[in-house]
């Protein structure tokens, strides 16, 4: 029954199951410490190092490191190690394999079945990857859930009755800055609106510490250049988060910078730290205050929980500014571990829900529900009735259209539509948009041909890339396209229909159609970079690796 | 007679009657007996979970006992390492003839020995020794042409730490480290290398 749930972060990932308490647990990394770095070392062609010591190995061998792997997911991007070719998915695999393999030798159980978090804005593509990685490191992958649902499930928000809720979750990590508005509901729980920087994060507040404690120390000795020596930085950098961390619990903190002799003290206060930092702090209230308009357009005005998630958030500044700025109360717990945890008590519910496909031994009314034995196991483990765990296991997560879908079409507004229409102005009609329910249906819209007697239209399908929707063809990404053809010879301007479905998996089914001839095209484009027969090869390749942390 | 002494009221016996009614009370009786028993399994079934758990607790709290004084002690062993690192380089610096100056050499082995008695070994390393992922974080590199010296320790910047009893190493060794960079005329084959870190290629 042992199922867990792992937060595969940008920087660093955390893995964590639920205990026999009921209780989830983050199980440590082979170095001791709760999260292992997502970095991996290509040490050899049979050995690969994953975790602080692939980290520090960088410095040594570059070419064989890879860092920050996260955000390529979902892309067409290939490396190659020791004459090993290597994607996205195949390197996030290994980051996989070590937080199972570390798991492994503290719980003494093959870890097999898991859930895997993702970020809240990523996008089909993305998540789909995700999938596969965890199928090439030899996990049973149960689900891909957004990382605020899995944070909002560790504060328990999720075992509320009663009418709808609407969870506000600020999630400030050492990378990445997301905002997600939640909306919980009987059964469902769905993803409302997201939104997010995903180059703002602690580091940027780790920099500005330093160039405070760097600049204080150079005002007092200018002939000195601290900056060029890397274990005074080491220093600094190790200091600056330190102070962070002292100052979110104190007022105020003497450091002495020392470096050739001489020493300045420097006193640092919080309101100091804030200072320092609050044009970073305004960048993050900004989105927030753009999501909260978001939630509001989508008829959210008032949020029940506001929670706060990343490591960051423990500086007190954020809290007291949402409080000050839109009034939100927030609530911070365990905000490093809690997307591993809650990944883990959903991992759970998954394994519950398992059950309901299974022999049933109920009263034989013929709903499938989880077997007594199953029910009577988690009930025991998550230490709640067993009408609760009946309850958890009817619990859906819905997912959204991350990311707006659409059709590239010909602007007949052009000057020089006119004349030639392939050289016209090209944009994208979005026909699904972002933060629709899974499974959509976009009903038939209707566009037309561009010249007379066209006898077939090419549907080119796009993705949105950006944050924000945008028509212009450089802000999205193709992702596959067929051909509407042996239409009857027309005049310019015949209509055809277009409809999009997207399954909650993400395949896109496509269906054009000309209605007088009746002549259509249907076509399916599973969203995720690798086929089956791709799989299988990394599948192979990541399993001859030796792995360790 | 009211309705609950007519409830009470026993029908007249007969030989057949009273048959029936044993059976039926036997019936009851079975019917409550295997209810009382399955209760009780189940009490035992949870009483066993409860007393596994309480087992593994106990086993727990020990350990976390053992290992509190270790957790209370962690922001303080960070700041000692950082006044070793601290000392120990004043005290180099300050040094004649390659040797360290004694005074703040004498105050940095103090630190070390207050850490020794938080768990916490010293360790160092010499040139030429090879790099170890485990106990060593390099902070830079240093060209040599020596192709044996390659990712070797040119210089140890600061001291590791290492828990005594587990050998964990809770601080790596800082030191710049040999890089082989061949020169041109004698350039050999070049190394193997791959596409830099997040410069992957694209197909």
């Amino acid at each position: 029954m042992a199922t867990y749930g792992i937060d595969l972060g940008t920087t660093y990932s955390c893995i964590a199951y639920v205990d026999e308490t009921g209780r989830p647990v983050v199980l440590k990394s082979a170095v001791g410490e709760d999260t292992t770095p997502s970095v991996v070392y290509f040490e050899s062609p049979e050995n690969v190092v994953v975790g602080r010591q692939a980290k520090d190995s960088a410095l040594l061998a570059p070419h064989l490191v890879v860092e920050l792997i996260k955000r390529q997911m979902g892309q067409d991007v290939h490396y190659a190690f020791h004459g090993q070719d290597h994607t996205p998915e195949s390197i996030s695999a290994l980051i996989l394999r070590e937080l199972a393999r570390a798991a492994q030798e503290q719980t003494g159980e093959q870890i097999r079945d898991v859930v895997i978090t993702v970020p809240a804005y990523f996008g089909v593509l993305e998540r789909e990857a995700t999938r596969k990685a965890g199928q090439i490191a030899g996990l049973n992958v149960l689900d891909v859930l957004a990382e605020p649902v899995a944070a909002a499930l560790n504060y328990e928000t999720l075992g509320h009755d009663g009418g709808a809720r609407h969870i506000f979750i600020y999630d400030l990590g050492g990378g990445t800055f997301d905002t997600t508005v939640i909306r919980i509901e009987g059964d469902d729980v769905l993803v409302v609106c997201t939104d997010g920087n995903h180059h703002l994060g602690g580091a940027d507040w780790d920099s500005a510490i330093i160039s405070f404690l760097l600049d204080g120390f150079t005002e007092q000795h200018p002939q000195l250049d601290p900056a060029s020596d890397e274990q005074f930085m080491q220093d600094l950098a190790t200091s600056a988060e330190q102070l962070k961390k002292q100052l979110s619990a104190t007022q105020t903190r003497r450091y002495n910078v020392r470096f050739d002799g001489r020493v300045v003290p420097l006193e640092v206060t919080r309101e100091q730290l804030e200072e320092l930092t609050s044009e970073l702090l305004e960048r993050t209230m900004e989105i927030t205050e753009r999501t909260i308009a978001t939630a509001r357009e989508k008829g959210v005005e008032h949020f029940d929980d506001v929670l706060l998630v990343g490591g960051m958030t423990i500086t007190p500044a954020i809290a007291r500014v949402l409080k000050e700025r839109f009034g939100l109360e927030a609530r911070l717990q365990d905000p490093h571990l809690a997307v591993a945890k809650g990944a883990a008590l959903f991992a759970l519910m998954q394994k519950v829900q398992e059950g309901m496909g299974g022999a049933t031994d109920g009263p034989g009314d013929g709903t499938a529900g989880p077997t007594d034995s199953t029910t009577q196991e988690v009930a025991d483990q998550l230490g709640i009735s067993e009408e609760q765990v009946r309850s958890i296991a009817r619990k859906r997560v819905a997912t959204v259209v991350p990311r707006a879908f659409g059709l590239k079409v010909v602007d007949s507004k052009d000057p020089v539509f006119a004349t030639d229409p392939h050289r016209a102005r090209h944009y994208i009609v979005h026909l699904l948009t972002a933060n629709t329910p899974l499974p959509a249906d976009t009903g038939p819209e209707t566009f037309r041909t561009v010249k007379d007697d066209q006898r077939e239209v090419s549907l080119e399908v796009w993705e949105q890339a950006g944050s924000v929707a945008s028509e212009e063809l450089e802000h999205n990404t193709h992702i596959g396209e067929g051909v509407l053809s042996e239409l009857p010879p027309r005049p310019a301007g015949a209509p055809f229909q277009v409809v999009f479905h997207m399954t909650e998996t993400g395949l896109l089914k496509v269906h054009g159609q000309e209605a007088d001839s009746g002549r259509e095209v249907r076509f399916d484009i599973q969203i995720g970079g690798l086929d089956e027969a791709e799989v299988q090869r990394a599948t192979s390749a990541v399993a001859r690796y030796e792995v360790n942390g | 007679m009211t309705e609950k002494d007519e409830d009470r009221a026993v029908p007249e016996e007969t030989p057949a009657t009273a048959a029936g009614y044993a059976v039926a009370i036997l019936g009851e009786l079975a019917g409550r007996f295997d209810k009382v028993e399955g209760q009780l399994s189940e009490f035992h079934r949870r009483s066993a979970h409860r007393e596994s758990l309480i087992d593994r607790l106990h086993e727990e709290n020990q350990r976390l006992r053992g290992g509190i004084s270790r957790a209370v002690l962690e922001p303080v062993v960070a700041d000692l390492i950082r006044l070793y690192d601290q000392l120990s380089r004043e005290a180099h610096r300050l040094g004649t003839g390659g040797q360290a100056d004694p005074l703040l050499w004498s105050f940095a082995e103090d630190v070390a020995q207050i850490l020794d008695r938080c768990g916490y070994e010293v360790f160092s390393a010499e040139p030429g020794d090879p790099f170890l992922r485990e106990r060593h974080r390099p902070l830079a590199v240093v060209p040599c042409d020596d192709e044996s010296r390659h990712n070797t320790v040119a210089e140890v910047v600061a001291a590791g730490f290492a828990e005594r009893g587990t050998g964990r190493v809770r601080r790596p060794l800082h030191a710049r480290f040999h890089q082989y960079s061949p020169r041109r005329d004698t350039a050999p084959d070049s190394p193997e290398t791959g596409p830099p870190p997040g410069q992957a290629h694209s197909q």
